[in-house]
């Protein structure tokens, strides 16, 4: 004999209770994923704007760009004559500014001899070394003129680290002296 | 068919959670395809505009640098610069600045040397000056003249009327007429073309007080002690009887 079996025919379903935590995640997901959705396109649809905004103008900038490269390649001889000039008057300015006039040592040098005092011979160069050969007639010129040069060191500061380098006298009675100095160039 | 009843069963209890996460993780994909790509590109677009900006900024005020530009006073002065620093090694200037000197200060020049190894080839000699871009030519000179003419020439030697020479040291005598010999040591210089003039944004900038007034003292050379033209040479008698 078959059992038969009892099979329940019931039309209402049964429903399980969500427990708290899952009702309150069926009440928070929908509105995170519509906010979620909304703010997505909200920020999507600003940042085109905003792209297409700063295309529009980029592209404006390059048009005027170009513009004034064309103005400067049309003006290239200009700048080619200005461009030469100018770097070659840098590096003029850049010689004279390493050069040390010795027209004025010279001249000071120079300028020592007379009264029986005679300057033969001198060297001279950029960084002030000054050597000269004088000859002094007699001895009184020759103190006298060795006092001017310690003077000139210690008064006027023109003159430093004084050496005389040998004393000669020739057939005639002339002192012959050579001095070496640094002067303030 | 008991599997599927199960599944089904679960998603329609779970089906608010499924669909909303399901609506999420493709708003997030949307996010790291197309929102972020986009601020990106963005940001990369307001760089470029801003760099452009910069640019345009240079081209307009080296536009306007240009349209201020005494062309034809730089034009006439270009040659008189090249006869103060030559952008060759040019000996043969040397001999023109020379003959000018004594014209100018009354000094005899009774020899000058200077390194042909230096000027004709371009050897390891070359001395390249501490100078930007400028090569030293040594040289000697050797003057006779009076106190003050020496003296002149001395100055004139840098006063920018013709090739620069400066000077490192001087050997004088004063002789029994009174007449100084000096033996004089320096530098002349020449400084090469530049290879490029720079880019198109390359900024110009203006001379500076002591520069325009190097620019001023070359323009007043003489234009015909640049411009010499070669004299004419007598060639012979045209009368034999003359």
């Amino acid at each position: 004999m078959a059992v038969a079996r009892r099979k329940s025919i019931n039309l209402l379903l049964i429903h399980d209770k969500d427990s708290s935590r899952v009702r309150r995640v069926k009440k928070i997901m929908p509105i995170a994923a519509t906010v979620s959705v909304l703010l997505f396109l909200t920020i999507f649809l600003v940042s085109l704007a905003y792209t297409n905004i700063h295309i529009n103008e980029f592209n404006a900038l390059k048009r005027e760009v170009e513009v004034y490269e064309k103005r400067i390649s049309a003006q290239k001889k200009i700048e080619q004559v200005y461009t030469i000039s100018s770097r070659r008057i840098d590096i003029i300015q850049e010689i004279l500014s390493a050069t040390t006039p010795l027209s004025g040592l010279l001249s000071h040098i120079a300028n020592l001899q007379g009264g029986g005092i005679k300057i033969t011979s001198s060297t001279i160069d950029t960084k002030g070394n000054v050597s000269f050969a004088f000859s002094a007639e007699n001895h009184e010129l020759l103190s006298s003129f060795i006092d001017s040069l310690v003077a000139k060191e210690e008064q006027d500061k023109l003159f430093s680290g004084i050496r005389a380098h040998g004393i000669v006298r020739d057939k005639k009675g002339n002192y012959i002296i050579s001095i070496s100095l640094t002067a303030k160039v | 068919m008991q599997h599927f009843s199960i599944y089904l069963k679960f998603l329609r209890t779970y089906e608010i959670l499924i669909s909303s996460a399901l609506v999420i993780c493709v708003t997030l994909a949307l996010v790291f395809t197309l929102l972020i790509p986009n601020f990106a590109k963005s940001q990369q677009i307001f760089e470029n505009e801003r760099v452009l900006k910069v640019r345009l900024s240079q081209l307009k005020q080296k536009d306007e640098f240009l349209a201020k530009i005494n062309y034809d006073s730089y034009q006439e002065t270009l040659p008189k610069i090249f006869s103060v620093l030559p952008f060759q090694k040019d000996f043969v200037s040397l001999f023109d600045r020379f003959d000018q000197l004594q014209q100018k200060t009354g000094v005899t020049l009774l020899r000058s040397d200077f390194e042909l190894g230096v000027i004709s080839t371009g050897s390891a000699q070359l001395i390249k000056q501490t100078v930007k871009n400028s090569i030293s030519i040594p040289m000697t000179m050797e003057v006779l003249g009076t106190k003050s003419q020496v003296q002149n020439f001395l100055d004139a030697l840098v006063d920018l009327s013709g090739r620069i020479i400066t000077i490192t040291d001087i050997q004088w005598q004063l002789k029994e007429d009174g007449q100084m010999q000096a033996l004089i040591k320096g530098k002349t210089f020449f400084a090469l073309l530049p290879a490029t003039l720079g880019n198109i944004d390359t900024p110009l900038s203006t001379l500076s007080k002591s520069k325009q007034g190097i620019f001023n003292t070359i323009a007043e050379i003489e234009t015909s002690l640049i411009q010499e033209e070669p004299q004419q040479i007598p060639v012979g008698k045209k009368n034999l009887f003359d």
